[in-house]
């Protein structure tokens, strides 16, 4: 193995080929057409990313004449407990209609009612924003949009190093996952969009595959990020969902905003209690659970209804599930239990820090996305932010001619690294055993309940693993070193979750940050974000304070 | 065996054996990475990677414009290569290890590519203002020519003889590659809009420093026409000829007068075909005198076989010594013993034993003792002892707009690795022309797995179907000898065939589904992995 480079140019680098980067790609050629576009894919971006086969909905549409994006800022400001950037939720709610009539212009169906109406849900604590989306070829529609638009896609490449050069990104490096190449693309300005990490905490089902979110999202964004000096923030937000028992998947919303019951293991009904992910998790840490879904009440045609959306959008493999189990709606019921803990800029609050113009603190890098902060945005924030990232990126790049350097900074020591690691061919532990583990003690001592004894062990597990994944860990070919190059990331995910954790000292949404050792919600102390930072030193993290933005 | 804590695991990808044809759409688009392939030796043995499997597991059921499309996505030449293949698939197919008959792979190709008596024509794309010459019309030429015009190019073909086609046109006997099957295959030139100017030569009335100012890209496909000189006395008599020159004589309909006797120097297919030749226009007495063994012989030994039923008088392990004469007219050749051909490294250096000889007389002599690439007209700098100065997967020289293939290149080999170095060196113009990396991901062996045992269980017993031949009696002419199969024996030769590769997951499986959706054969199914079951 060389590590070949192949060096190009790009005028907008996207690294990571989902949600948010495939839109971001497709606005970049828009306000643009003359740009040069590259997507970096760890994957393959016909289906790549967390909708291979789309999503239920468009889980927030502020619909004119239905809601407005000042009542989004305030129903989300609740469900996130006050630790949310008003002005970057503002602006995705009042883009997201608008974009989703684009989306519906390329194809993508909204079912409607006889009179016209879409149909909108309430999952949020005010409000119904969440719109009906049946698409299950939402990716396919937006990959190849972005391939007729000229956009140069390289499948297969996994993002490594962010470039930076003069004070400003100035491109990455990749490598090819099959075949080792380098990928040395010097662009004008670079949009991370990799998602979170899915592969954190481990799932009941023991599989490590089988996570909630997309496993593909092993931190990459977040590490690079943070290498390249730029500030992540919302690192102490470890959240679980509770969703279908061992599969994983979802469907809270899709059943019971159409008149699905909500059980106990005792029988006990809470469908009228505006159960929420944190209130159901809640329940289950009482000891009520397994709660349970069922829908034996609902007319036929409703079922027929939820089954067409479980059954072939998002999950379409659930069908299948059910089947194996004997579970049909009409009689049985849906065990629901806690998933595996994770880190997420949509379902969660964790991310590389942005403003409103997705710009994150490193000039020349912008996030949308997972991997970005726009507090629980979801698809809505992916889309939204991938369209605004592309839009300033696009001007920075225009702006900012790339400095001439001859050589890439940080290019020589990178490839030393790989090839220092191809020499790991007679460690004498697999790197998935030595991913099993890592993620085993994730889950003891990085995720709640927590406390300050749990979460130094856990700086201290990582620090361990950090020397064993060099000395222990067998690297044979490829496929070896591009899984320890994952797991590296989850480690650094995991330091940067307990430092964070560590410093609030309170507790806050639900059982996601519950410290044993500081109980109580103190918004005194604490209503602000926890930023992290690269020190001087490379092992440091600097931790910082950043009071949360109001409208103006 | 490779066992980690993931492969322990049950494999939840199910496929359907019957269905799937191992084309590696799964493995393209998983989003997990969690495919790989086991690819068939057939397809691992071919020069241009075709997927023989594939075909011939379409044939089996009748679909035979599937089959076709098969082919076609490799090379637009199912008729050219079904017919004058080496067939390097055969010799690797594991059908060998169930009754020692390889499957009749190449027969098979020709069965599918004479179905259509369409030429084929894909879609072209909007024409695009770079224009790319392409020297040499053999296959690796027309290879490259094809595949740059499908992409939209401009191309201009031009080559030495009148007509396209090189030794598959101007050397291989009609017996073997009928003329009206190169014409519907070539038939795309015109289609497609691709220039050919024949009658010109590199070197003479053509020169490449223009051509590389003209063009923005140029492929040098000459072959490797050039015949090297014995140094035996007598060479320079008359009614010696060499064999590229008697048998492109015969394609052009004016073949040289031969005497009653022939005696052909030489062990390849070259010599094969102009000593099976020589007994069409009407020679008594064909003599095939070749330096190697019978079985160290280079020409395909199923040719050989068919020269021998037709009366050419095979001699083993005899060199040239010299030309006996009458007057200034070749007579006679004098052979001695040949010990060995090559040394004891396998460099060729035959070893005689000069007391042993062999006299044989003779009203012509065709010499076939190889064939060599005429390099003179190049630049030094773009080539050297050692051949060309290339890059050993783009195939670009020195000269970054030149680029080379077929036996130009490499010297002489098959017509199967011209081709697949035509198409190679298309892709790199295509990328030289568009800004890309040349060499970029072209090498990609993570996704195959070459070697594993094959699925024994699955043969149905069966003798491979011989390929029904012209009787000897109607051999006068030109005639083509093989007739080809018919769609029952084509049918039945299919059914032989393992159906050795197969995809497989490596337990990183997220069941989302996209491999299950793009398989065009509808053969893969997902289950849930065993532990969330």
């Amino acid at each position: 193995m060389d590590f070949r480079e192949t060096h190009i140019k790009a005028d907008v680098l996207i690294i990571g080929g989902g949600s948010a980067g495939a839109m971001a790609a497709i606005r970049a050629k828009e306000v643009n057409p003359a740009q040069r576009v590259v997507v970096f894919e760890k994957g393959h971006i016909l289906y790549s990313g967390c909708i291979a086969r789309g999503m239920d909905a468009l889980n927030i549409v502020a619909v004119p004449g239905q809601t407005t994006p000042e009542l989004y800022v305030e129903s989300n400001g609740m469900a996130c407990e006050g630790i949310m950037d008003e002005p970057v939720n503002y602006r995705m709610a009042q883009r997201s209609y608008p974009l989703m009539k684009k989306l519906e212009s390329w194809g993508v169906f909204f079912p409607r009612d006889k009179d016209g109406n879409y149909e909108l849900l309430q999952v949020h604590p005010k409000g119904k924003f969440c719109l009906t989306m049946k698409e299950p070829e939402l990716k396919t529609i937006l990959a190849k949009r972005l391939m007729s638009l000229g956009c140069q896609v390289f499948n297969r490449v996994m993002g490594l190093q962010l470039i930076v050069e003069e004070g400003r990104v100035a491109g990455a490096v990749g490598i090819n996952i099959h075949t080792g190449e380098l990928v040395v693309c010097r662009a004008g300005a670079v949009i991370l969009s990799s998602g979170g990490t899915a592969r954190f905490g481990l799932p009941n089902n023991g599989y490590l595959y089988g996570v909630y979110d997309f496993p593909g999202n092993t931190g990459d964004g977040y590490a690079m990020a943070f290498r390249a000096g730029a500030e992540l923030t919302g690192f102490e937000y470890t959240l679980n969902y509770y969703i279908i028992k061992d599969i994983n998947a979802p469907l809270l919303y899709i059943t019971l905003t159409r008149g699905a019951h909500l059980l106990t293991a005792m029988d006990v009904h809470l469908e009228d209690s505006h159960p929420s992910i944190k209130s159901m998790i809640l329940e289950h840490r009482k000891d009520q659970g397994p709660l349970r879904i069922r829908m034996r009440h609902l007319p036929e045609s409703k079922i027929r209804e939820i089954e067409d959306i479980l059954f072939s959008t998002e999950r379409p493999v659930q069908e299948r599930f059910f089947e194996g189990r004997g579970v049909n709606f009409r009689s049985g019921d849906i065990e629901l239990w806690p998933t595996e803990y994770y880190l997420c800029g949509g379902h969660g609050m964790t991310g590389i820090f942005v403003d409103e113009k997705a710009a994150t603190t490193l000039p020349g890098l912008y996030a949308a996305g997972d991997v970005s902060l726009v507090a629980r945005g979801h698809l809505s924030g992916a889309f939204v932010y991938g369209e605004i990232a592309a839009e300033e990126a696009s001007e920075y790049a225009r702006k900012h001619p790339l400095p001439r350097g001859a050589e890439t900074p940080g290019l020589a020591g990178l490839k030393a690294d790989l090839l220092r690691r191809m020499n790991q061919q007679g460690g004498e532990v697999a790197v998935e055993e030595f991913e099993y583990k890592v993620r085993r003690l994730i889950s003891d001592y990085v995720t709640p309940p927590k406390n300050a004894y749990k979460l130094n062990m856990a700086l201290w597990w990582m620090d361990r693993f950090q020397e064993e994944i060099r000395e222990k860990v067998r690297v044979r070919h490829i496929h070896d070193l591009f899984k320890v190059l994952e797991v590296e990331d989850i480690i650094l995910c995991a330091r940067l979750s307990a430092t964070a954790s560590l410093e609030r000292k309170e507790s806050r949404w639900g059982f996601w940050h519950y410290r044993a050792d500081f109980p109580k919600k103190d918004d005194e102390n604490w209503r602000k974000h926890i930023m992290l930072q690269k020190g001087a030193d490379p092992a440091e993290i600097r931790v910082s304070h950043r009071p949360i933005a109001r409208m103006q | 065996m490779d066992f980690n804590l993931l492969t322990s695991l049950n494999d939840n990808i199910r496929i359907d054996r019957n269905k799937c044809t191992a084309c590696g759409r799964c493995v393209e688009v998983c989003i997990l990475d969690n495919l790989r392939l086991q690819l068939s030796p057939c397809r691992q043995a071919c020069p241009v990677g075709m997927n023989c499997q594939a075909y011939i597991h379409q044939l089996a059921q009748g679909k035979m414009d599937k089959g076709l499309e098969k082919i076609r996505e490799a090379v637009p030449f199912g008729g050219v290569l079904g017919r004058i293949c080496s067939r390097p698939c055969e010799a690797a197919c594991n059908r060998i290890k169930v009754d020692r008959q390889p499957v009749a792979i190449r027969d098979l190709k020709r069965f599918l590519a004479d179905q259509d008596g369409q030429p084929w024509l894909p879609p072209l794309p909007e024409e695009k203002r770079q224009k790319i010459a392409v020297v040499g019309a053999g296959p690796a030429g027309l290879t490259a020519a094809f595949y740059l015009r499908s992409w939209g190019f401009r191309v201009t073909l031009y080559d030495r003889e009148s007509a396209p086609g090189g030794l598959m046109r101007w050397a291989i006997p009609e017996f073997r590659l009928p003329l009206e099957v190169l014409e519907r295959e070539f038939s795309f030139l015109k289609a497609m809009g691709i220039g050919f100017e024949g009658n010109r030569t590199l070197g003479q009335d053509l020169a490449l420093e223009k051509l590389a100012g003209q063009y923005d890209a140029a492929l040098l496909a000459l072959g490797a026409y050039g015949h090297p000189r014995l140094g035996v006395p007598g060479e320079e008599a008359r009614g010696i000829l060499p064999a590229l020159d008697f048998m492109k004589g015969v394609r052009e309909k004016s073949p040289p007068r031969l005497g009653a006797k022939v005696v052909v120097v030489g062990g390849g297919n070259a010599a094969v075909d102009a000593a099976q030749t020589a007994l069409r226009l009407g020679a008594r007495k064909v003599h095939l005198v070749s330096l190697e063994k019978r079985e160290e012989m280079p020409a395909f030994a199923w040719s050989v076989a068919e020269a021998e039923e037709e009366g050419v008088d095979i001699q083993n392990g005899w060199g040239p010594m010299r030309f006996r004469m009458g007057g200034n007219q070749v007579a006679g050749v004098s052979f001695k013993k040949c010990v060995a051909v090559c040394d004891s490294q396998g460099i060729f250096s035959p070893s005689y034993d000069e007391k042993t000889t062999l006299d044989l007389s003779a009203d012509t002599v065709i010499l076939a003792v190889g064939q060599k690439a005429e390099r003179a007209m190049l630049d030094s700098s773009l080539h050297g002892p050692e051949g060309i100065r290339c890059h050993p997967i783009t195939l670009q020289t020195s000269n970054p707009k030149i680029f080379a293939a077929g036996d130009f290149l490499s010297g002489p080999r098959t017509i199967v690795d011209a081709m697949a170095q035509g198409k190679e060196a298309a892709l790199s113009i295509q990328r030289l022309l568009q800004g890309e990396d040349l060499e970029y991901g072209r090498v990609n062996p993570a996704i195959y797995e070459l070697q594993f045992e094959p699925d024994l269980s699955r043969a149905k017993t069966r003798e491979r179907v011989a390929m029904p031949a012209i009787p000897l009696s109607r051999r006068k002419g030109f005639e083509e000898v093989a007739k080809g199969y018919s769609r029952e024996e084509a049918m039945a030769e299919a059914e032989r065939c393992l159906d050795c590769g197969v995809p497989f997951g490596i337990r990183t499986c997220w069941f989302c589904l996209p491999c299950e959706i793009e398989c065009p054969e509808e053969a893969l199914y997902v289950e849930i992995p065993y532990l969330l079951r």
